[in-house]
């Protein structure tokens, strides 16, 4: 009797536990929610409307921001600055949180279950997440500020995609204190070769970038590279190619999908994980790190300060190098998004218009080399501001560090064959290519 | 008719009293309130992560499988145990997590068992210094000795890095089993729990009666026949906790596997996180039911355990080893030289760091030259130019920093006294009720949050904010 009566309880807390848990977002409805409605009309104003907007509702109130980038923080007092050119006397407190571990698509699911959210706003990068599981169950709205939207040429209703905030460029960089040369990226993934990488599985858009490969455009890059090794690289390479045919097929990619599988396989097995692209930075532009090479956000070396064994002149990067062949490495988006359930949302579309569409606003991230506004205007703004093109220039006009001339996102996209995370197409193969990345063996030195 | 109303009466006062005498002890007002409240947190995260083992996640693989954004499902179950990534994603990480734990025992057990005997037991010198400077690697966080391990032996040659300090300074390169995976981890672990070991295992050296040991003595036992059927039989009980603390806690253990290159279920979890969450949970499980495990077996053990009557007189002296003239100098200061790598060296090395110009920049000791040391990380007062700080001020300067440091003690001094005191009281009530069932009860579950990995409860915190909010509600 007692046994049954445990067990009944136990049965009782459970189902208790599952049902108090089966609450959906709030947000559901086939009408526009209350921050939609916002968004809509938020859409057909200016900035300095908007700011209008945003000090009637938020004067004396706390914004919460949550995002990937810890440079929201500094955003926000710039923004209350500028509100106060408006206003003076209007006040905002405000938090900033930048969760780890992928902890930021729990906490944003976990705030949209309340009828009215903690955070205004979000900066969030992954689109391949963001995709599915943000904005598909409607946790996430995408505004976009009338002043963007011109300066891209587009109507806000009209457009289809995200609003990004930057684009990030994570770049092939190899030690150059030795005879190596990296020549194509083939050479990355070449016989004995070890690439320092921040694993795919602690940074997704790691993962994102590989899926990227095999999109059409990607893989045709790697077989244009492909095409220009010398025949000796080529039967290295050939083997391999030709063994992941049939995989390709089955994955449903395109003409040149092998190619991709291939440098895939390679790079999975054998890029040597390091747990963040500091430690890969730090390590590479060291003296002793000769002949070692990595795939790294290129603002890391802003902050790399000369010693007597330590130079920004111990690394080149790959793609600035004359005659270098393929993709020079990959680029994701930080991107801007109001939750559905925001409790500031007029604040949060003037926030988001302030740091897309004017420099100073974009200035917390614009003042790093490496970071590319979306916003064409603010991204020339920048450049003119920071001069990120001549930042390894010394005061005379001559060159003092090379890899810190940044060429900019047009040179990157085009020159450097930068590869572009698309959501979309991220999420259509995250269970189709992710499960045969799954099954790859990573690398682990013998 | 008329009794029957009397006999009521007096039964509801029997029970009334009865429960008057009951609430009048106050081990038992403890016993009740905490067995109910460890009961609700710890139960509530097991029950909210064995619920998302079995919860469509959107956008994840049990989504995928089902073809349906929400709602139950079992795909999470059928493809981790049976889909090709299984081998991947369970048994490899399951066994490397067994292997670590276990090898972590082995290495904190002997090593600070070893210890404990030689300061309780032998007439070792420094032993003053020596227990002081030994509890030292726990109190540091076990990320710290990853690190201190990957500075120290990390090469260019085999782990495609820049040198660390062995391979720079005296150009020895340690092999990559040395470098990375379970070596180094158990071992880094076994140095951080080791203090367990010595508390626990010294602590019933250091009060034990020597009555059975000089009755072996007297009846002319050799040494090693004492040794392994006296005296650590006796210590069995402190060498079981001390398995039962550190296998736990070896088990959930993230930042040295991840420091070190090493796949456990740990990192399995977070790795699986993003795109297979359900998986994970079931990860978490497994965890759980390891730690629940190794508690049933210290309670079997403890039921079946021997009692000792001695047959001498009594005697209250501990008698000592005598490690000869030369050997309580020589091992002390082995001891000394271990203990100053495993507990000195890493605070060194980190005070050293915060003035290197690049972290892991080491030029000054290559060459001498006081250039190659900077006083930035501490006294830059702004965070406009770069200038080598990732747009952040100095660290005497950097309010984000004062205001971790203040929330990090806030939070220590917090659960030291929440811990010490339901700990305090959890031990006073049961002793007072040793054979009740309650009690024993309250005893297990009160162990039970330890042996759960804090990973585990952490994903139940994301799992179901609720629970996170039934936490924060019970324990501040």
């Amino acid at each position: 009797m007692k046994k049954f009566v445990a067990m009944m309880l136990t049965v009782v807390m459970v189902l208790g536990l599952v049902a108090c848990g089966t609450a959906t977002p709030a947000n559901t409805d086939v009408k526009d929610s209350a921050v939609k409605q916002v968004i809509k009309e938020a859409q057909g104003m200016t900035l300095e409307e908007l700011a209008k907007k945003a000090i009637e509702e938020s004067n004396g109130a706390t914004f919460y921001g949550v995002g990937n980038s810890s440079r929201g923080k500094s955003a926000l007092p710039l923004f209350i600055e500028y509100l106060q050119t408006i206003d003076p006397n209007y006040t905002m407190e405000f938090e900033w949180q930048q969760p780890k571990n992928n902890k930021i698509f729990d906490q944003l699911t976990a705030d949209s279950l309340k009828d009215k959210g903690t955070f205004a706003v979000t900066l969030i990068q992954d689109g391949n997440q963001i995709e599915s599981k943000m904005v598909q169950p409607g946790i996430l709205d995408t505004f976009i500020p009338l002043d963007w939207a011109n300066a891209n040429g587009v109507k806000a209703e009209d457009y289809k995609g995200y609003l990004p905030l930057q684009t990030l460029n994570k770049v092939f960089e190899y030690n150059c204190t030795g005879e190596k040369t990296f020549t194509n990226c083939w050479d990355f993934v070449a016989e004995g070769e070890h690439g320092l990488f921040m694993d795919i599985d602690s940074e997704i858009v790691g993962k994102n970038f590989l899926y990227m490969l095999t999109q059409e455009k990607y893989a045709g890059y790697l077989k244009e590279a492909f095409d220009k090794l010398d025949a000796d690289k080529q039967a290295y390479f050939k083997p391999v190619i030709e063994s992941l045919e049939a995989d390709a097929k089955d994955l449903g990619l395109g003409e040149n999908g092998a190619y991709a599988l291939a440098w895939i396989k390679l790079w999975v097995e054998s890029y040597m994980a390091v747990e963040d692209d500091g430690p890969i930075c730090n390590t590479l532009v060291s003296s002793s790190a000769t002949d070692q090479f990595g795939l790294l956000v290129y603002s890391k070396l802003r902050s790399v300060e000369e010693s007597d064994t330590v130079s920004k002149n111990n690394i080149k990067v790959a793609a600035y190098q004359d005659g270098f062949e393929g993709i020079g490495g990959y680029g994701y988006c930080h991107y801007m998004f109001v939750p559905d359930n925001s409790p500031l949302p007029w604040t949060a579309c003037a926030f988001i218009a302030y740091i897309t569409c004017t420099v100073d606003g974009f200035s917390a991230w614009g003042k790093d080399m490496g970071g590319y506004s979306s916003n064409p205007t603010v991204a020339a703004g920048t450049e003119e501001k920071y001069g990120h093109s001549k930042g390894g220039m010394n005061e005379a006009g001559e060159v003092e560090f090379d890899c810190k001339n940044d060429r900019g996102y047009d040179w990157w996209v085009n020159d450097g064959q930068l590869v572009i995370e698309d959501p979309a197409y991220c999420a259509s193969v995250a269970f189709t290519v992710g499960s045969w990345i799954e099954m790859l063996t990573k690398y682990k030195p013998e | 008719m008329q009794t029957a109303a009397p006999t009521r009466a007096m039964k509801r006062r029997i029970r009334l009293n009865k429960l008057k005498t009951f609430f009048s002890k106050p081990q038992n007002i403890i016993l009740l309130v905490l067995g109910i409240v460890l009961t609700v947190t710890t139960v509530a995260p097991i029950v909210a992560i064995a619920k998302d083992t079995i919860t469509i996640h959107p956008g994840t693989i049990d989504a995928n499988l089902s073809g349906r954004s929400e709602g139950y499902t079992l795909a999470n179950y059928i493809d981790l145990f049976t889909s090709r990534t299984s081998k991947a994603n369970l048994w490899t990480p399951l066994l490397n997590t067994l292997l670590l734990s276990t090898i972590s025992c082995v290495v904190s057990i002997v090593f600070g068992g070893v210890f404990a005997f030689l300061i309780t037991r032998t007439n070792l010198k420094f032993r003053k210094y020596l227990s002081s400077i030994f509890i030292f690697p726990y109190i540091m966080p076990q990320w710290t000795l990853a690190v201190v391990w990957k500075n120290l032996f990390y090469s260019n040659a085999v782990t495609h890095s820049a040198d660390g300090l062995l391979a720079s300074v005296f150009h020895i390169t340690m092999p990559a089993w040395w470098c990375q995976g379970l070596f180094p981890s158990a071992m880094v672990l076994g140095l951080h729990y080791a203090p367990f070991a010595y508390i626990l295992i010294g602590g019933i050296f250091r009060n034990m009666d020597a009555n059975l040991e000089e009755a072996a003595t007297i009846l002319d036992t050799p040494r090693w026949k004492t040794m392994f059927r006296i005296t650590l039989p006796m210590i069995k009980p402190a060498i079981l906790s001390t398995i039962l603390l550190v296998f736990g806690s070896a088990m959930g253990s993230y930042p040295v596997p991840h420091y070190l290159n090493f796949e456990t279920l740990s990192t399995k979890y977070i790795s699986l996180n993003s795109s297979r969450t359900g998986e994970a949970s079931i990860l978490a499980i497994i965890m759980m039911i390891f730690g629940v495990a190794i508690l049933l077996a210290n309670q079997l053990t403890l039921k079946s355990r021997k009692s000792y009557t001695t047959v001498t007189g009594k005697s209250g002296q501990i008698s000592r080893f005598n490690l000869g003239n030369a050997g309580k100098y020589v091992i002390g200061a082995i001891f000394i030289v271990i203990t100053f790598f495993t507990s000195i060296y890493p605070i060194i090395s980190f005070a050293f760091e915060t003035f290197l110009p690049n972290p892991g920049d080491y030029s000054f000791l290559y060459t001498g030259n006081v250039a190659n040391l900077t006083t930035k990380w501490w006294i830059t007062a702004e965070n406009v130019t770069e200038n080598g700080m990732y747009g952040q001020q100095g660290m005497l300067y950097n309010k984000t920093i004062w205001h971790a440091y203040g929330g990090t003690l806030l939070v220590s001094v917090a659960c030291a006294l929440t811990a010490g005191t339901i700990g305090t009281l959890i031990g006073y009530a049961v002793s007072k009720n040793r054979r009740n069932k309650w009690a024993n009860y309250v005893n297990n579950i009160a162990f039970l949050p330890y042996l759960m990995p804090s990973i585990a409860v952490g994903v139940a915190s994301v799992c179901e904010p609720r629970v996170a909010e039934l936490h924060a509600a019970a324990f501040g």
